[in-house]
């Protein structure tokens, strides 16, 4: 124990001590070497120091050495501690922790404590083993019940408070309220109740004070007066007979001070004290109710690849290419309830159920007919609304594994999960059931998962109750502090066993997505293997973000390849560096790609479910952007993830092994423009790996592999500094490269037909509201 | 390597012009493989094999071989008016498509056929509109005017396949055998058939090169079919007769020309010539523009990738009459017929008595949807395609039928509505169309045909034919410069039952 800590005991002890000896009490003046004349009620020594007491009641301490006056031998040493207390004693609570104590006491039916290291504490006298409760002398003894009454105090200020307690010493009224706290307010501030109806403690027999240990609440702040020394001196507990300990059924009764500072919450407040969010328990102590609801309203306006469709939107539409705006938001509440028992930090869950339920509104208007919906009689606009169970879990602790809250879970049902750091394999919100721990006091983090997705809404990428025909497994270990602290290490296994080969799946707007209609559409399944080993945090300044993935299996019937061995790779690096209020960020992202989609093996990487966080992630246009392979029945790319990898749709198709690849080289630039408000830049170059598979899949050799330059600029607003609102908006744009001239122009020599490259942009805005 | 070669090979064949052609022992030879596959699988067959044009080289008849088919396009339906069919005129009409729907860039079988001709494309796969080719099944009839080849037209039931010789397309050969005359309606699942397994043994020694076959071209993405089955061992010899032949092939009936320096040929029976209002300068422009598009235009069924699109072209009269005609080197045979069809389609269509004109034809029930057939409106054959589907929008089921179609429960590729109404009364005799000349080799219903105006009248129309649909329009676009419809009475002006009608259609990124 540190020597600093174990004077402070001593101190305490001391100054308790010297709370009650009579002898002490004068009014002096104590002078000290920088000057400081400090007018004190009560002195003593103990250990080297000088404890006082000022005229305001205030405790302090100073070293001996610092006082000039009065001699020291003229301050009294203090006395020890009374006999009750004991030199060591155990405490042995039934939960099995075995305690040193160095003081015992019972009062209330609780057994209050004070460690060696002479921090006091008190438990339920039911959780003592031993000694045994009889043994332990009943201390400070309950104020007489006529002291407890609950009654109003009512002061100068017009302040009225609800208090049990009352008494007066030394020109103080002290008072308890009916919360259980502890104050003071000088006499002539008192209005009510006369004061000589307040019982005084002055004149008091002095009750032996066994324990001394600290209020459990905090006095009032004092003003600031100068401190005698720098060493703050601990709050001297106890004078006789006032009500040195609050007790308090659970540490959930602690109130907060009164004080502007700490706003008292209300059940419609998120953010302050809430017993609907989890901030203190709804029954028993330990047993939580946390209820959210979100509303995200997403808003788009985008410029994205389209054809004009041979039932066009307007006449004269012979160009392939028709205009290219789009007009999206997708408005969704969504309001979850989980109950469990725990506590709010440390303690892993012993049970937990969470529901929520989500709907959605999707409206997307465009220039072109078929975008909506493949009838072109469907016109331009799709308005749909969808409302589903999003979540729906169980989790239980099965087995405390170490005293250090390692343990080991399982939950079931309809569950989130990201696989790794950034989602670049694996990232959704389904059904399955997941065996998750940690071990050797958190450094090993573990999850062996198991999902059989449901199918996806189209329109809302909500889950619906049909079953995707998919089943996905995950096993991964997470290693804490690897090589330096701060760092964080993966090793994972996936498996995507995709066995959606029953019957032809349509999407709801019309569009055959299983298989996917290219090639030759025949149904078929898929089995991937991923290895991958990924690592986040920081070494030094350097903040790091990597992973990489070999993925190995089979698909079947692939569309346009056939039967294919499935053998490709991904790597993912993101470099940062902190400096002031900025972060400069470099990114490197590869996706292998097949230089032959017929000749049997699949070498372009894909997911399962991605939803990357990389590059950029919202703010780079080619992540947030799905962007139609126009001329075909497929996605270049899907929304919300970083790969070409030639789906019909990002969840209700299939994963496609046989596709360009990517290179991406990019940096980026956050920037914390005020606590409110941070900045986000964003700039990536992208070319494909390979492009033969393009070549074959439009009949066009020789595409060229820039895909161009994608920039993206945005803002994240929290104008109430928390999560409980929260605004998004950026601009993210692509300027072409060859690649995309390749592929997303028509222009031909006479004329008479010609659409160039057309802007891709993106703006949008997100209000998110939570509670 | 062996890739270059064949690259190597058909650039070389391409390029000489000269035609190859079957002799006559190849012929027989190619009948008795055949026969022998035939055998081996059991299946006594009429086999037939015709050369580069559709003209018969040889006929052999097993013993044991049905001598009628059944029509047979879905369970239980009829088509042409007629129940069954001679076998030998159903193999014949596999061994023609085979030969007319392929090139030295593509090699198309009577499956490929069959996966482009159907209500959706690919076939079986709901909301998807019919196949790029959808209705070329009545095209080069016996009863054409201008290419008279097949009584049945051409065929989609599996068993026909081109034969090449050097990478040239050298003819056609058809198997019949099991009696039913038929398609393939789930391309999605393998059919091994017989018929084909037999043809296929028959082509042994003149089969395409790889890379051209059907299954190496993607149509908008999808990959188009060829065979579902290898071919057959060789069976044990079963005595069979050769009926017909063994001919040698003979040259073809045009002449190498270059048209505005593009090489090509022509067909010395339509030279350029003026028309009631063209002059034949101005004909001589639309093939000119036409023929130099085609070069500039990169092929969508063509391998190697990165070909150029070889096309028919034709300029047809307000009466139909052909004003002029030219070819790409190696366009494949069937636009022969369809580019005139095309150009004639569109100009009946755009005509002011179309509507009259098809309510004496007796077709008045396909004057609806208050379509004006009366010369206001400029029709594309994309334009009467589109209506000419049993669903309406194309591909969407539930829907009624287009305005020239028939409900799907009685459609069939054997039973298309307008346009096999229109044939079937001529389908066996010297003219498809009796009752109306403009139409007389029957009517194209897909893109590639687009009508004339000169001065703000109808002048006729250009067709083209020969390669992706999207191509053909862009061609006939390119052709008609000067000679556009204009643009307030195309028909993507109109709305039907709530759907725009097409005009044409462009490519993506069209060219080279």
């Amino acid at each position: 124990m540190p020597r600093a800590l174990r004077s402070l005991c001593a101190a305490v002890a001391a100054l308790a001590v010297l709370a009650v000896a009579t002898g002490a009490r004068a009014d002096d003046l104590l002078v000290l070497k920088d000057g400081r004349r400090i007018a004190v009620r009560r002195l003593a020594r103990r250990d080297g120091q000088v404890l006082l007491e000022t005229t305001r009641g205030e405790r302090f301490a100073v070293p001996e050495d610092q006082v000039v006056s009065p001699p020291l031998d003229s301050i009294p040493m203090a006395e020890a501690p009374s006999a009750t207390a004991t030199a060591e004693q155990l405490l042995v609570l039934k939960d099995g922790r075995r305690i040193p104590v160095r003081r015992l006491g019972r009062r209330d039916g609780t057994v209050l404590f004070e460690t060696m290291r002479g921090e006091t504490f008190s438990v339920r006298e039911d959780q003592v083993a031993s000694p045994p409760v009889a043994s332990i002398p009943v201390v400070g003894g309950a104020a007489p019940a006529s002291d407890v009454r609950e009654q109003t105090l009512v002061l100068k200020d017009g302040r009225r408070i609800q208090v049990l307690r009352l008494a007066r010493r030394g020109g103080l009224v002290l008072f308890q309220t009916t919360r259980g706290e502890a104050f003071s307010a000088p006499e002539d501030q008192v209005v009510s109740p006369p004061l000589d109806t307040i019982p005084s403690l002055d004149a008091a027999t002095p009750v032996p004070m066994p324990v001394p240990m600290p209020s459990p609440a905090p006095e009032p702040a004092p003003e600031a007066t100068p401190a005698p020394t720098a060493t703050p001196a601990p709050p001297v507990p106890g004078r006789p007979a006032e009500p040195d300990f609050v007790p308090v059924r659970t540490r959930w009764d602690l109130p907060f001070p009164s004080d502007p500072r700490w706003p008292r919450g209300r059940p419609l407040d998120p953010y302050n004290q809430n017993v609907l969010k989890g901030d203190r328990p709804i029954a028993g102590e330990s047993l939580f109710l946390v209820l959210t609801g979100v509303l995200e309203s997403p808003f788009e306006v985008r410029n994205l690849p389209a054809g004009s469709g041979v039932s066009a939107e307007r006449a004269g539409s012979q160009e392939f290419f028709g205009q290219y705006g789009q007009l999206f938001t997708s408005p969704r509440a969504s309001v979850s309830a989980e109950l469990f028992k725990g506590q709010t930090a440390f303690r892993p869950k012993t049970f937990a159920l969470k529901v929520t339920g989500a709907f959605n509104l999707s409206y997307l208007r465009a220039d072109e007919r078929n975008a909506v919906h493949i009838d072109p009689r469907e016109g331009r606009t799709r308005r749909r609304t969808d409302a589903a169970l999003e979540e729906a879990f169980a989790e239980a602790k099965l087995a405390d594994l170490s005293p250090n809250f390692d343990v080991l879970s399982v939950r079931a049902g309809i569950q989130p999960f990201v696989s790794d750091f950034r989602g670049l394999v694996f990232s959704d919100t389904n059904l399955g059931a997941r065996l998750f721990g940690n071990a050797s006091s958190n450094r090993w983090q573990y999850n062996l998962a198991a999902f059989s997705l449901l199918e996806k809404d189209t329109n809302s990428d909500l889950n619906t109750f049909e079953s995707r025909h998919q089943r996905v497994y995950v096993a991964n270990v997470y290693h804490q502090d690897t090589f330096t602290h701060g760092y964080t290490l993966q090793a994972s296994y996936h498996r995507s066993e995709d066995r959606a080969s029953d019957e032809f799946h349509y999407d709801q707007n019309g569009f055959l997505v299983r298989p996917a209609r290219i090639g030759t559409p025949r149904l078929h399944d898929l089995t991937a293997n991923y290895l991958g080993f990924a690592g986040d945090g920081h070494l030094g300044r350097l903040n790091v973000s990597h992973a990489a993935y070999y993925a190995f299996g089979t698909d079947e019937d692939h569309p346009l390849g056939g039967h294919q061995d499935i053998r490709a790779g991904m790597a993912a690096l993101e470099a940062s560096i902190d400096r002031d209020w900025t972060r400069w960020k470099a990114t490197v992202f590869y996706a292998s790609g097949d230089d032959d989609p017929t000749d049997g093996t699949a070498r372009g990487f894909d997911s399962i479910y991605d939803s990357s966080n990389f590059a950029g992630g919202p703010f780079s246009f080619w992540v947030r952007s799905g962007i139609a392979l126009t001329q075909t029945a497929v996605l270049l790319k899907a929304p919300g993830s970083l790969l070409p990898d030639l789906r019909a749709s990002k969840f209700e198709g299939q994963a496609s092994f046989v596709n360009p690849g990517l290179l991406l080289a990019g940096i980026g630039l956050d920037a914390d423009l005020t606590p409110k408000l941070r900045g986000i830049v964003n700039a990536n170059y992208l070319r494909f790996d390979k492009t033969e598979t393009l070549d074959l899949l439009l009949f066009q050799p020789g595409l060229r592999k820039s895909i161009g330059i994608d920039l993206g600029a945005g803002v994240v607003y929290r104008p109430w500094l928390s999560e409980n609102v929260v605004i998004t908006a950026g601009v993210t744009g692509l300027l072409p490269g060859a690649a995309f001239e390749d592929l997303y122009t028509s222009t031909c020599a006479t004329g008479a037909c010609g659409s160039g490259s057309k802007k891709l942009f993106n703006a949008f805005a997100v209000v998110k509201l939570t509670y | 390597m062996a890739g270059l070669v064949v690259l190597l090979v058909t650039r070389a064949g391409a390029l000489r012009g000269a035609d190859e052609t079957l002799t006559a022992d190849e012929v027989a030879r190619i009948l008795t493989q055949a026969a022998a596959g035939a055998a081996a699988v059991g299946l006594p067959s009429s086999i037939v094999v015709v050369d580069a044009e559709g003209r018969p080289l040889g006929v052999l008849r097993m013993d044991g071989a049905p001598a009628t088919t059944r029509f047979e396009p879905v369970e239980g339906a009829s088509g042409l008016g007629l129940a069954s069919v001679d076998a030998g005129i159903a193999a014949f009409a596999k061994a023609a498509t085979g030969a007319l729907l392929s090139s030295g860039g593509n090699a198309f079988s009577t499956r490929t056929a069959s996966f482009i001709v159907q209500e959706h494309f690919p076939p079986g796969i709901d909301f998807t509109a019919g196949g790029p080719l959808f209705g070329v099944q009545f095209s080069s009839l016996r009863c054409s005017d201008v290419n008279a080849v097949s009584p049945l037209g051409l065929a989609a039931d599996p068993g026909g396949f081109p034969l090449y010789k050097n990478g040239r397309v050298v003819g056609g050969v058809g198997v019949e055998g099991d009696g039913a005359y038929s398609l393939d309606r789930r391309p999605d699942l393998v059919d091994v058939a017989r018929e084909e397994q037999a043809a296929l043994a028959g082509q042994r020694g003149f089969a395409p090169p790889d890379l051209i076959r059907g299954d190496q071209i993607l149509a908008d993405g999808i990959r188009l079919a060829y065979a579902d089955s290898a071919a057959a061992g060789a069976g044990a010899p079963r005595p069979g007769l050769i009926a017909d032949g063994p001919r040698a092939g003979g040259p073809s009936p045009r002449v190498d020309t270059t048209l505005g320096g593009v090489a090509g040929q022509a067909d010395p029976r339509y030279p350029t010539r003026a028309g009631q209002v063209l002059t034949a300068a101005d004909v001589s422009v639309v093939l000119t523009q036409a023929a130099q598009q085609a070069p500039r235009t990169r092929a969508a069924i063509r391998q190697p990738l990165g070909s150029s699109a070889r096309v028919s072209i034709a300029v047809v009269d307000l009466d139909g009459a052909v004003l002029g005609f030219f070819q790409n080197v190696d366009a494949p045979r069937f636009g022969i017929d369809v580019a005139v069809q095309k150009a004639r389609t569109a100009n009946f269509f755009s005509s002011a008595d179309a509507g009259t004109v098809l309510g004496r034809l007796g077709l008045g029930r396909y004057l609806r949807d208050g379509l004006p057939l009366d010369g206001t409106v400029a029709f594309t054959s994309r334009a009467v395609g589109f209506l000419a589907q049993p669903f309406f929008p194309p591909g969407i089921p539930q829907t009624s039928e287009g305005t020239f179609s028939l409900p799907i429960g009685t459609w069939s590729v054997f039973n298309t509505g307008l346009q096999l109404d229109l044939v079937q009364a001529g389908l066996l005799t010297s003219s498809c169309v009796a009752g109306e000349p403009r139409l007389r080799n029957g009517i194209t219903i897909f893109p590639g045909g687009v009508p004339l105006y000169k001065g703000g009248r109808l002048a006729g129309a250009v067709g083209i034919s020969g390669d992706g649909v999207d191509q053909d329009d862009l061609i006939a676009l390119a052709g008609s410069a000067g000679f556009e419809a204009p643009a307030e009475r195309r028909s993507d002006q109109l709305m039907v039952r709530g759907v725009r009608l097409p005009y044409v259609k462009l490519p993506r990124h069209p060219e080279l």
